[in-house]
């Protein structure tokens, strides 16, 4: 199979690249855009830790082939704060200590970050369905949940 | 310290690492690129017991871009890595021993080619039988995994562990009452959300290994064995790491070996990632224990006598196990005052995967079983369990079950279990619980079949290394010209927070704010071996370390301000814009107030004429724990940290499904050095605890693990954790920097025992093996019946 020349608009800007069909968005992310903030934990969809923002919705980059998105919007944990000031999710997570070692923290994020674009005054039950998909080993999520509730009070907590 | 107010330890300061962490700055092993960077993959065994006839490699070989393929003749020093042991080998030579044996390595222009490369090589084998159930593998005739035994071990017994103190036979004599029963706590895969990786560099003399490991000279010394080189031309520098647990103890010393001999040779940077599969086929798993735990008492409670074996499965290699065994040993009668004790422990090979290094290290195991015995203890005798508990702890001054004195420890298990029962409202909530269940026996309406139970469990924890060796750790400090503090020590961030409580203790230490301080990387070509990141130890050990470093680096800064100031002592005062002050020691002087105080030197001031004299502002701490006592005697541990953990459950008596609803937490810390961060390990560690109790099950046959996958292998979810309330409790010890003891792992040792009690209180029959998981619940219930 030969290479497939896509153009992407990862965090605003927008990349041409020319890869294999079969090629996943999160091996373009990594290793074509150097966006190394979008992690690799188990490239079969199980732990979370690759999601990114579609057109605003979490998808699991490590089971999205890259031409599927073409021309789509693609938000990835470095394009999440706004000119240099943190979405109001990052803020809470910083000032809850919603992170240990941080690996799950960027899929996490953008799961909570589109969870309160849909639904911006959420339960803690809400929020602990909304990342059930996210798996964290480290924290027993308690930190990540009240952070979401944190950010959800915040105004543009629902900012995407 | 002398009740003067801490500047900066204490406090719940923000982590020095979350802005990279939640913009995807911080830089991870996978993350690292290096031009020309290789990859590699290994061949795994496809036998749990094989011997290897020939390893046919040419169609791989012939890929394009596939660059080479090592296996063991390729190894120029020791084919062979081990803490304890050297019994794993780098690449398998003539047998394999499990499936997680590497048989071969590819390594290759891309990731895609090496896993095309590796499934072209071939190989032949001669199938052995295996042995697969450590009571088994203890018998004359089972197959051997060691034949030649020059591991120390006596057939596949690798190791026999065991003491006794008083007369535990007159013990029983005496007792009124005794249980004994048989505890199966089993496997637990770390199923951290990075898998293990690293990326070798080389010139063809010197090595440079990056990695995501917890113990950076284990991989420096097991890189300098494999390739026949010192040390010194060796350096392991460690990047941010996803998470460990124990699983990155050891584990990355055979993963780094194989990367450094491909960069060795072929003098590219060679990159190793493993797949979620290779990651739980080949890794340490916590170890699988057969526990007969005999305890006896009198009519009114008190324990009089314990009887424990364990029988353990080590898997195909030693890694740590001979020091599990250890801890086991002197943890498997708990925290108990109990005069009469006998332990004995065998960890023995089998051709299951290999066990080690899991948080908690033998702890959770051994809790399981006596904290499961205290409950069936208090049902037979018609106590409360927390009565029965607190009529029999081991407090400051008494004698340990292992007889160790608890000369300078052991008041904070009292005060664990008090206020643990106290927020729980356990007297209220055991019971309503029993009331409820006895309507819910008597109930044939509603929908749902449900019991409610409370449980708890209480532990013990033997901070850091045990002796008779002390415990020791370096760490340097250097006051640059700006005074912004840099320190260096062997100790890794795993995720818990050790660079932000290290740069508290040395901010401290130096007097100033916590923005001053920056911790580096390990490398192991700056500091001395500082130890493992185990145990709990790096803010007791090389804290305290970094403690002393600081206080030296900052000496001559603190004998200029007592010349200026013409005092003997001082201390410092950071003021309301962040500037830090000297004053003398016994001024009366708040912060707020400082700007109106005389006597006062500015820290930046004295840093510069610091410089233009020419004085060092660099020190090296260095601190070993008191395990050796002056009388010849030594402290199995120098202390004890202590906790007491309620957890509550709801459980569906048709589908024999648990639900945790709550757990109370309450740890003995020392002094929180920063209470957000103890809150972080304490709640992680308990529902890591939880799901080793509920639902954590590796599933293995005949040495294959059948659910190596994060589908199959189940972790707590954000569904399956409940709401936490984790309490502090801070009994200052002597040693540790500002008081402080371990964390780590002492938060899930006690959560395991905690829910299956809540468990046995709600279905009203004990459930002995982990994890209670719906199908193990429904067959305890239906055997019951």
């Amino acid at each position: 199979m030969g290479d497939r020349s896509i153009k992407l608009i990862v965090n605003g800007y927008s990349y041409n690249v020319s890869v294999p069909a079969e090629t996943t968005l999160l091996e373009v992310l990594r290793e074509e855009l150097q966006l190394t903030g979008t992690k690799f934990g188990c490239d079969t969809g199980e732990c979370g830790a690759c999601t990114v923002l579609i057109d605003g919705r979490p998808f699991r980059s490590c089971m999205t082939l890259a031409v599927e998105v073409e021309g789509k919007r693609i938000t990835t944990i470095e394009g999440l704060a706004n000119g240099g000031e943190l979405h109001p999710v990052q803020k809470k997570f910083v000032e809850l200590q919603a992170i240990q070692c941080g690996f799950c923290s960027p899929g996490m994020i953008l799961t909570a970050v589109a969870f309160l674009g849909e639904n911006p005054k959420p339960t803690r039950q809400e929020v602990r369905r909304a990342i059930s998909g996210n798996i964290c080993r480290c924290t027993g999520y308690q930190k990540i949940v009240e952070a979401v509730i944190a950010a959800s009070k915040i105004n543009g907590g629902g900012r995407k | 310290m002398t009740g003067e107010e801490l500047l900066v330890v204490g406090k719940p300061l923000r982590r020095v690492d979350a802005l990279d962490k939640v913009t995807g700055q911080g830089i991870y092993t996978g993350d690292l690129k290096f031009p020309d960077m290789l990859h590699a993959k290994v061949k795994r065994s496809e036998h749990a017991h094989a011997r290897i006839l020939r390893i046919e490699t040419s169609e791989a070989e012939s890929l394009p871009g596939v660059i080479r393929i090592f296996t063991s003749k390729d190894v120029p020093g020791e084919n062979n890595v081990g803490v304890i042991v050297p019994d794993q080998p780098v690449f398998a030579e003539d047998t394999v021993r499990h499936y997680g044996d590497a048989v071969a390595m590819v390594v290759a222009e891309s990731e895609d080619l090496v896993r095309k490369a590796v499934d072209l090589i071939k190989v032949d084998y001669d199938v052995m039988p295996g042995v697969f159930d450590p009571e088994e593998a203890m018998l004359p005739n089972s197959p051997l995994v060691h034949p030649d035994g020059k591991y120390g071990n006596e057939g596949n017994v690798l190791s026999k562990m065991g003491y006794e103190k008083g007369d535990v036979e007159k013990g029983f004599r005496d007792a009124d009452i005794i249980v004994e029963e048989e505890y199966r706590p089993g496997y637990q895969e770390h199923a951290f959300i990075e898998t293990e990786r690293c990326i070798a560099t080389s010139d063809g003399r010197n090595v440079t290994v990056y990695g995501s490991l917890q113990c950076p000279f284990y991989v420096r010394d097991a890189v300098a064995g494999a390739l026949g080189i010192p040390r010194a031309r060796i350096r392991i520098i460690q990047t941010a790491i996803g998470g460990a647990f124990g699983g990155k103890e050891d584990v990355p010393s055979e993963l780094c070996a194989r990367a450094a001999l491909a960069a060795y040779i072929l003098r590219r940077p060679v990159r190793k990632i493993r797949s979620r599969e290779d990651s739980i086929v080949m890794h340490t798993k916590r170890h699988p224990m057969i526990i007969r735990h005999r305890l006896g008492a009198t009519r009114e409670g008190e324990l009089v006598a314990a009887r424990v074996e364990i029988i353990s499965d080590q898997g195909a290699y030693c890694s740590v196990g001979k020091y599990v065994q250890k801890r086991a040993m002197v943890h498997a009668c708990g925290a108990y005052d109990i005069p009469n004790s006998k332990v004995d422990t065998s960890f023995v090979y089998t051709n299951n995967i290999l066990t080690g290094a899991f948080r908690g290290f033998g702890g959770p195991q051994v809790a399981v079983a006596s904290e499961l015995q205290m409950d069936e203890l208090a049902r037979r005798l018609g106590m409360d369990p927390l009565k029965l508990r607190l009529k029999n702890i081991v407090e400051k001054g008494g004698i340990t079950a292992k007889g160790q004195n608890l000369d300078n420890c052991g008041k904070g298990l009292r005060e664990c279990i008090e206020k643990a029962a106290n927020v729980s409202q356990w007297d209220e909530k055991r019971d309503a619980y029993e009331k409820f269940n006895e309507k819910m026996k008597h109930s044939s309406t509603g929908t749902l079949n449900i019991r409610k139970g409370i449980g708890m469990s209480s532990i013990m924890y033997g901070v850091a290394l045990g002796g008779p060796t002390p415990d020791s750790a370096t760490s340097t400090c250097q006051i640059t010209e700006d005074g912004s503090v840099i320190i260096t020590t062997g100790g890794t961030e795993m995720g818990q927070g050790a660079k932000t409580v290290l740069s508290q203790i040395a901010a401290e230490a130096v007097g100033v704010p916590l923005h001053y301080v920056t911790i580096l990387d390990a490398d192991t070509s700056i500091v001395q071996n500082s130890g493992p990141s185990v145990a709990s130890r790096i803010t007791p050990v090389i804290g305290e370390a970094t403690r002393r470093g600081a206080k030296e680096a900052v000496s001559e800064i603190s004998n200029l301000a007592c010349k200026l100031l013409g005092v003997n002592r001082v201390r410092s005062v950071i003021a309301p814009d962040g500037t830090p002050f000297s004053v003398p020691a016994d001024a009366m002087v708040k912060k707020a107030d400082i700007d109106k105080f005389p006597d006062k030197v500015d820290y930046h001031e004295l840093v510069r004429s610091c410089y233009g004299e020419a004085k060092l502002l660099l020190g090296v701490g260095f601190c070993s724990t008191p395990t050796l006592l002056e009388n010849g005697e030594y402290r199995d541990y120098y202390t004890y940290s202590f906790a007491c953990h309620i957890a509550e459950v709801e459980v569906d008596m048709d589908t024999g499904r648990v639900m945790v609803k709550k757990l109370t937490c309450a740890n003995d810390v020392g002094k929180a050095i920063n209470p957000q961060t103890v809150e972080g390990q304490i709640e992680g560690g308990a529902v890591q605890g939880m799901g080793y109790g509920l639902m954590e099950e590796l599933v293995t046959l005949n040495g294959r693990i059948l659910n190596p996958s994060l589908v199959d292998y189940h972790i707590p979810t954000s569904l399956d954790a409940p709401q936490i309330t984790p309490l502090i409790i801070e009994e200052h010890d002597s040693f540790g920097p500002y008081g402080a003891k371990g964390i780590g792992e002492p938060s899930l040792i006690p959560t395991p025992a905690a829910v299956l009690n809540a468990v046995g209180h709600a279905i009203g029959l004990a459930v002995r093996k982990t994890p209670a998981s719906p199908e193990n619940v429904w067959r305890a219930i239906r055997d019951h019946r």
